[in-house]
């Protein structure tokens, strides 16, 4: 499903030339598994994930997703593959705080041009889904760390994704939002969507969850 | 693309940085104020002036002496008639007069009844004069800045003169002047003959000056030569330069107001600048945000296009509204000053409601499209950048 050749991503380095952040000769992930990725700090594990996520362009190589070469497209299929197929997690959940759950979530189908009334079932759907029915109207700065990341995470599957992507999702949650967090994951992988995560959490491991573990050092993937 | 969802979404993320969007607003709103209640008094005046203008002679011809304007000798009248070009010759009988219990001059301007006036807002007064009842009873015409002065000395029905040692003359007010030409008769009095020669002591032989009407104006160059090579201390003033010494008067381009337009155009330029050259921390995120869960560049602009375009718009609109109620009911009060200080009743000149349709949309067009389109700058900067490194 997602098939990696001979990955390069280097950033410019001031006077020096360019810095190399990330190298993977190859790497595959099969469609529908849960994929834990680890390593020390600046090992490249975010660069991965914002390559696979079309969040940026690799230097040189190929990131294939569902037999398409995303690291060819231009911005217009980069946009509509990582709306289409992609749902993105972040550890500081990046909500806008003023917004309410219910727009906050519905922004992600602005680009569709659907009718009010469609959009209004999605995100009702989703939030029931997530567990936060009843606080639609709710403003996201007004939430507990643990219902800002259940918004996230209905944001980011409201558009059904094929990769739900996550960034140290259980860095900012107490054990019991962890936990709700995990299961809601792990529902969804079970119903077919593959899910990255990048964590230093060993709540991932323990419960058991994960099909497959990347450990990435100096940019390297250096355990599969 | 602007579909309904996208219009809702972009006034609640609008709305929802209502610190900002208050400060934005207002601040342009002012902006807009300033410049149009500039423009609306401008445009007030300059058609005030046009009216005005219209209605003038061609050529005034003053008797000088020692450098000062002195009453002109009805016989010049009769050598100007015989040089080729000129039309007519009117005498003219005006002076100011001081009112001591109001603290103030008015401009006392004689007319009759038998003669055609120059001037085509006093024509319109003796056109409408019963001419069988102001035989039998002479009376004074007024300016409403004239007008409103005696009433408030209680001056309703009529007006007392003081000439000569201690002598009285009590004229009925008989009318008043219209609104329209109020920049030009606001302190006027317009009285018979007989009368202002009797209050300002003006000999019958004499005139304050001359007017002379120049059908061809081709001809005027040549005609003012002519008088001044017939009278030598003949000072010759010709409607161009009364145009000028009215804008000059008047104070339009002056630098009070130079100083005052300098202002919202500094502040205007600095709103300018911050919005191309930095994007806040929040709104570099929302941008990422947006990016990241799929919005495309074009959307994510046209969202910025939107917001800015709908909140210039708005300032616009109420910044206009506000300064014609400013202008046109309030009477610029503070900003009528600038520029109206030549009457003998100061700031009593009633701006009267003139829309520059052309001017307001140049204003449109210079205020609001280049704030939308700066507001752009910084959103296409931001959604290059990749998201995850705004929101790592």
């Amino acid at each position: 499903m997602i098939k990696i050749n001979d990955l390069e991503f280097s950033v410019s380095d001031g006077r020096h030339g360019r810095k190399k952040l990330i190298q993977v000769d190859e790497l595959n992930i099969s469609q529908g598994s849960f994929v834990l990725i680890t390593g020390e700090t600046g090992s490249g594990k975010s660069t991965l994930l914002s390559l696979i996520g079309g969040m940026n362009r690799p230097t040189s190589g190929t990131v294939k997703v569902l037999d398409r070469t995303i690291s060819k497209l231009s911005d217009h299929f980069l946009s509509e593959y990582r709306r289409e197929q992609i749902g993105f997690l972040f550890q500081f959940f990046h909500l806008i705080d003023n917004l309410s759950v219910f727009d906050n979530i519905a922004l992600a189908l602005v680009p569709y041009n659907l009718s009010f009334s469609t959009l209004q079932q999605r995100v009702e759907l989703v939030v029931k889904q997530v567990g936060l029915k009843g606080k639609e109207d709710f403003i996201a700065q007004n939430l507990s760390g643990g219902e800002r990341q259940k918004c996230a995470l209905a944001r980011a599957i409201i558009n059904n994704p094929s990769i739900l992507i996550a960034d140290e999702p259980t860095a900012n949650l107490d054990k019991a939002a962890k936990l709700a967090l995990l299961e809601l994951l792990y529902s969804f992988n079970r119903n077919g969507m593959t899910v990255l995560v990048v964590s230093h959490d060993p709540l991932f491991e323990d419960n058991a969850i994960i099909d497959q573990k990347i450990v990435m050092s100096s940019g390297k993937v250096i355990a599969l | 693309m602007f579909n309904i969802s996208f219009i809702k979404f972009s006034l609640k993320m609008m709305f929802s940085s209502r610190r900002e969007l208050i400060a934005v607003f207002m601040l342009y709103t002012c902006l807009i104020f300033i410049l149009s209640s500039f423009f609306l008094m401008k445009n007030s005046l300059f058609n005030a002036f046009d009216h005005l203008i219209d209605g003038k002679p061609e050529l005034i011809i003053q008797n000088m002496q020692g450098g000062k304007a002195v009453n002109t000798p009805l016989s010049w009248a009769d050598e100007i008639l015989e040089i080729d070009g000129v039309g007519q010759v009117y005498p003219r009988l005006f002076g100011t007069y001081f009112f001591e219990q109001g603290r103030d001059f008015f401009t006392l301007v004689g007319f009759s009844l038998l003669e055609e006036s120059y001037d085509s807002e006093i024509q319109s007064i003796i056109d409408g004069v019963d001419f069988k009842s102001f035989q039998n009873q002479e009376g004074i015409y007024v300016g409403l800045g004239v007008q409103k002065l005696l009433r408030s000395h209680y001056y309703t029905d009529s007006f007392s003169f003081f000439y000569g040692s201690g002598k009285k003359l009590t004229l009925p007010i008989l009318g008043h002047f219209s609104k329209k030409s109020q920049l030009e008769t606001n302190d006027l009095i317009l009285l018979s003959k007989q009368s202002i020669r009797l209050i300002l002591n003006i000999d019958e032989n004499f005139a304050t000056d001359l007017v002379a009407n120049i059908p061809n104006p081709a001809e005027k160059v040549i005609v003012a030569t002519k008088v001044r090579e017939l009278f030598p201390n003949a000072r010759i003033l010709d409607i161009v330069d009364l145009k000028v010494n009215m804008k000059r008067n008047y104070d339009i381009f002056g630098g009070t107001f130079f100083a005052l337009f300098l202002l919202p155009l500094v502040a205007f330029l600095i709103l300018f600048y911050t919005k191309i050259s930095a994007l806040t921390e929040k709104g570099r995120s929302q941008v990422a945000i947006l990016r990241a869960i799929g919005w495309e560049i074009p959307l994510v602009m046209s969202w910025h296009l939107f917001n800015a375009f709908f909140i210039a718009s708005l300032a616009y609109m109420v910044g206009v509204l506000c300064s014609y109620f400013f202008v046109f009911t309030l009477n610029a009060p503070g900003l009528s000053q600038l520029f109206l200080g030549q009457a003998n009743l100061s700031a009593s000149f009633n701006f009267t409601a003139v829309i520059p349709l052309e001017t307001l949309f140049y204003l449109f067009i210079v205020t609001v499209f280049p704030y939308t389109l700066a507001s752009v700058i910084p959103i296409y900067r931001s959604s290059i950048v990749s998201p995850l490194e705004v929101l790592r």
